[in-house]
């Protein structure tokens, strides 16, 4: 049986069944780093949230909720068709497979142009991080290490949306050339897999920063 | 692809583009191997510098801003050239695939890059060295000093952070490779020791590491932005960072030393003829420091101002980390108990291990105790534990694992006369070396002290000439291992009677490790075992 | 081939998860977003952070299980994903042990070192005797010894960083700021000496400082007398609220106070 197959998995395993459910340990564990990673700036945040509780209720009333909420029902929206990605080619519908992953792609152009839009409110009203803050309209002492926090987590989130980008457009591109059917999709998975995780680290973000009651 | 029965791993291809772009994860580990003696020995030059001028109080050999860099440079190289990559990425890549039959592990382009990635890092770190100003904030990078000071911290510690992801895709690698490469009858109770520390330690290096990455990349936006996470002006706090850092770090040092207690667990049953006493409780230990390391990091911060309540629960919890520890060093004993032992070379540095890693840990227990700790943190006290557990432990364990499996990963043996030489040099100078630092911190020397009073004079001297010892048994050592490796007498491919699979595969192992697929049907240390 | 069992390969590696079950979570997915703004709008005060936490986690809960397929995946990818929550929540827990339970500052009122001291009690500390000048021994260890030296030569272990040098009170005394005199004495230990690393000893008690003066005296190799009409001394006198309304208090942190918030 393997002999067939010999092309379709690397030599060291003995399927691509075997492949496949190996490489998705390894990006399950990949997907730790990124939890533990952005886990860091969780914490600093829910520290200093318990410290200066005033503070971060009178700076987070800058943000902007609409959007934030926005861009969270694009991110949900493109968590299902990337996973509805997976699910065609799973059926071996290459076409209906390409049309999610460029939705997904475009849903991701989305939530960068609204992030796009916030950060140049910010950067017009002076809330930046650091030593760059020159508003003078809030009156709590050290809101900047709110917009430190702010820049600091949603920068990280949207290279990791970027990142995310490069990943789909090299899986459509790969789909194009015939790589995958549904005998054989691992980097589809795992793309998908790792697009999640980009949307489950806003679930946190966006009520965290924005909605801080 | 042809079955390469009987080429060995070397002469499968040639030249050195086929080692430069290897997939093969014996040769990987080679390049780890030189890499990581090269950047021992780098190390080993600051060292000596250091304590050069530590020699006679006051100016020696160089003035005091020159000092601070370069025992920042001395922590900073050893940890993260030689300490936290050689045993998991030249040991473990070698021997792990072979230890549970697979033909190599999970992804071997992944295990190519993480070696580049490590090389990629101690080019920043050069970058930094060679442009300057060299950071002088201690390999520690505290802050507030690391946000102000003139250095090139930002260069610095992006090389650190490059090496760190180096680091987690090496763990990751190993990971995927136990649960999903076993050969069949490797179930995981017939795994050696080695694989089980070295899955420790894997856990350890894709949980921790990203936190240091985290940490570093908020230095270096500190740095450049102000973002005031740590500054207590803008509301930040420096101890803050000292949590961030030491969330890695601690866990760091069990990376360190859990694959030091593997290859101590490989060799003493070997040399002992003897199967290993309580195998499962040894397999669970190792798992079980994996876990308690992550409980502890506050003991680097009882005297940075850490509330009353948080100084009590890690000091209570530390005095569980000598737990796993002990089981280990007392299933060791007594796998040598009633032993026919060899004192090989190997089997001398495992016998050193046991001293030097059980004052070593001893010591850390001590410090652990939060009213001792008031006093000794800062000291040479804390030097010499830390020097005990690393050098004493995941050093002398490199050394014995290296010369172990010499022949395997050769086909060539050592020079004997000269390892056991290399031994005894290397065990007394070690022992001159920082027992004096004991009795220097005991008596309230502190450390990273350019200049100290008079009465610390004679101790320094002895120090100092310790550490001239352990420089000849280095090179003595990396000598040996060199010369052999081109020289050395052929080996056969199971002088030591080993039980484990990697003695069942040529010595050197060809290409894609075993000419067949193993059947595994007993234990790896069940020697006086008849099987049918 | 046999191995399967022990390699953890995934029965349900290719399981067709029916389009169904994607759509209705993203439906409950986005319900729960509006959930999630709505509540916003209520103050439950403490429970805030824990109703909008938990709203989150059932939220990740649903991608990881349906969109990222945990719920028909193996147990060890599961263990693997719910191992980083657990690591991270060891993180955040301690670290917030740390940072919640510190002592916060409270504002503690220096009280003013000085005690108000009447012109006939200055008289006497002026005058000296053997009691006050061992008491002035006991000050001057805590003190004045880390520069100093214990026996007031200068040798103290903080020295070697000083420039100037401290003074040595055994050598000449042409050369002294404000003069070798008892009173002069008493004006270098009020004021210290500027663009040096004299520093003013106005938080110690008057009465110490005198104790301080005749205990330095013993180390002169000759005792000059005070000239009556010292101007300096007046003034310092006046700044200590002798015969006045009250101590001045300057802004400096007395050292036993300090020795109390360290060791505590």
């Amino acid at each position: 049986m393997s002999e067939s197959h010999a092309a379709d998995h690397a030599h060291h395993f003995e399927s691509v069944e075997h492949e496949f459910d190996a490489g998705k340990l390894g990006m399950w564990l990949f997907l730790v780093t990124e939890i533990m990673l952005f886990g860091g700036l969780f914490v600093g945040y829910g520290i200093f949230n318990y410290l200066y509780p005033e503070m971060f209720r009178e700076a987070h009333h800058e943000l902007n909720k609409v959007m934030g909420a926005f861009n969270t029902i694009v991110l949900l929206v493109s968590s299902l068709t990337m996973a509805l990605a997976i699910a065609f080619i799973q059926r071996n519908d290459v076409k209906k497979s390409k049309l999610m992953l460029i939705i997904t792609f475009l849903c991701a152009c989305t939530f960068l142009v609204v992030k796009y839009f916030e950060y140049s409110a910010k950067i017009h009203h002076g809330l930046l991080p650091g030593h760059f803050f020159t508003n003078t309209d809030l009156q709590s002492a050290n809101a900047a290490l709110f917009f430190s926090f702010y820049f600091v987590m949603t920068g990280i989130h949207g290279l990791h949306v970027l990142i995310g980008m490069a990943c789909i457009a090299w899986i459509y591109w790969r789909m194009n050339r015939g790589d995958f059917n549904a005998h054989k999709f691992g980097a589809v998975e795992f793309v998908g897999l790792y697009w999640h995780i980009v949307d489950l680290i806003w679930i946190f973000l966006f009520p965290l920063l924005y909605l801080v009651v | 692809m042809a079955h390469a029965a009987n080429i060995n791993f070397y002469q499968a291809s040639h030249g050195w583009k086929s080692w430069l772009f290897t997939l093969d994860h014996k040769r990987i580990g080679m390049m780890y191997i030189v890499t990581t003696l090269l950047s021992f020995l780098i190390g080993g030059i600051f060292a000596l510098l250091v304590r050069i001028e530590l020699f006679s109080p006051g100016e020696t050999i160089m003035s005091a801003a020159t000092y601070n860099k370069l025992f920042t440079l001395h922590g900073a190289v050893m940890v993260f050239w030689f300490i936290i990559p050689s045993i998991p990425g030249a040991l473990g890549n070698f021997f792990l695939p072979i230890m549970i039959g697979a033909k190599d592990v999970a992804f071997p382009r992944l295990n190519l890059f993480s070696y580049y990635l490590l090389i990629t890092g101690m080019l920043f770190n050069v970058y930094s060295i060679v442009t300057g100003p060299i950071p002088d904030t201690g390999w520690t990078f505290y802050t507030p000093y690391s946000i102000q000071n003139s250095g090139a911290v930002i260069s610095m510690v992006m090389g650190v952070f490059i090496m760190g992801f180096s680091s987690i895709l090496t763990g990751l690698n190993f990971i995927v490779t136990v649960h999903k490469l076993r050969c069949p009858g490797m179930t995981w109770y017939r795994m050696p020791l080695f694989v089980w520390a070295i899955y420790g330690t894997s856990i350890l290096q894709v949980m921790a590491t990203p936190v240091l990455g985290i940490t570093l990349l908020l230095l270096t936006i500190e740095r450049y932005a102000g973002i005031g996470f740590f500054d207590p002006k803008l509301g930040g706090d420096p101890v803050l960072f000292q949590h961030f850092f030491w969330f890695y770090s601690h866990p760091a040092v069990y990376i360190m030393v859990l694959p030091a207690m593997g290859i101590i667990s490989e060799i003493i049953p070997t040399m002992s003829q003897k199967t290993i006493f309580g195998y499962r409780a040894i397999a669970y230990s190792s798992l079980g420091l994996a876990l308690v390391s992550f409980l502890v990091w506050g003991h680097h911060m009882f005297t940075s101002g850490q509330s009353e309540l948080a100084n009590f629960i890690f000091s209570l919890l530390t005095m569980a980390t000598a737990v796993p520890s002990a089981v280990k060093m007392y299933n060791w004993s007594a796998t040598i108990y009633k032993g026919s032992v060899s004192l090989t070379t190997p089997m001398l540095y495992a016998l050193g291990f046991l001293f030097t890693f059980g004052i070593g840990g001893l010591t850390g227990i001590t410090l652990g105790a939060l009213s001792i700790d008031m006093h000794f943190h800062d000291t040479y006290f804390v030097v010499a534990h830390f020097h005990y557990v690393m050098m004493g432990g995941t050093a002398i364990a490199l050394f014995a694992g290296l010369f172990y499996w010499f022949p395997k990963m050769t086909g060539k043996m050592y020079n004997e006369c000269i390892g056991k030489l290399s031994f005894w040099i290397f065990f007394v100078g070690f022992n001159t070396t920082f027992i004096a630092q004991f009795v220097l911190g005991v008596n309230g020397m502190p450390r990273r002290y350019f200049d100290y009073l008079p009465m610390y004079t004679n101790w320094n001297r002895v120090s100092t000439v310790g550490s001239w010892l352990i420089g000849t048994a280095a090179l003595l050592i990396v000598g040996n291992l060199f010369m052999s490796f081109f020289r050395g007498a052929k080996a056969p491919a199971n002088p030591w009677n080993g039980k484990s699979l990697e003695w069942q595969a040529e010595s050197p192992p060809v290409l894609e490790n075993f000419a067949h697929t193993p059947t595994v049907t007993a234990g790896p240390y069940e020697y006086g075992v008849k099987h049918g | 081939m046999e191995q399967n069992s022990h390699n953890n390969t995934n029965k349900h590696t290719h399981h067709l998860v029916p389009f169904k079950v994607y759509v209705v979570t993203l439906i409950a997915l986005l319900i729960l977003t509006v959930l999630t703004v709505g509540v916003s709008y209520i103050d439950f005060g403490k429970g805030n952070i824990y109703v909008s936490m938990g709203i989150a986690t059932i939220k990740a809960s649903l991608v990881m299980l349906f969109f990222m397929g945990l719920r028909y995946d193996n147990n060890l990818n599961r263990a693997v994903i719910l191992s980083s929550f657990g690591g991270l929540a060891i993180f955040f827990f301690y670290a917030a042990a740390d940072s919640w339970t510190r002592e916060k500052p409270k504002l503690v009122e220096v009280k003013a070192a000085a005690v108000a001291i009447s012109l006939d009690e200055l008289k006497k500390l002026e005058l000296g005797s053997a009691e006050l000048a061992s008491k002035g021994k006991e000050i001057y260890n805590v003190n004045c010894a880390s520069c100093h030296g214990t026996e007031g030569k200068g040798d103290g272990i903080a020295a070697a960083a000083l420039n100037p040098h401290p003074r040595n009170f055994h050598g000449a005394l042409s050369d002294w700021k404000n003069g070798a005199s008892a009173k002069a004495i008493y004006v270098t230990l009020a004021n210290g000496i500027p663009g040096t690393g004299m520093a003013s000893y106005q938080t110690l008690p008057v009465a110490d400082r005198w104790a301080l003066v005749h205990y330095v005296r013993t180390f002169l190799s000759e005792k000059p007398a005070s000239a009556s009409g010292d101007a300096k001394y007046a003034a310092a006198i006046k700044a200590d609220g002798i015969g006045g309304s009250g101590p001045a208090v300057k802004a400096t942190i007395p050292i036993d106070f300090a020795i109390d918030r360290m060791t505590k």
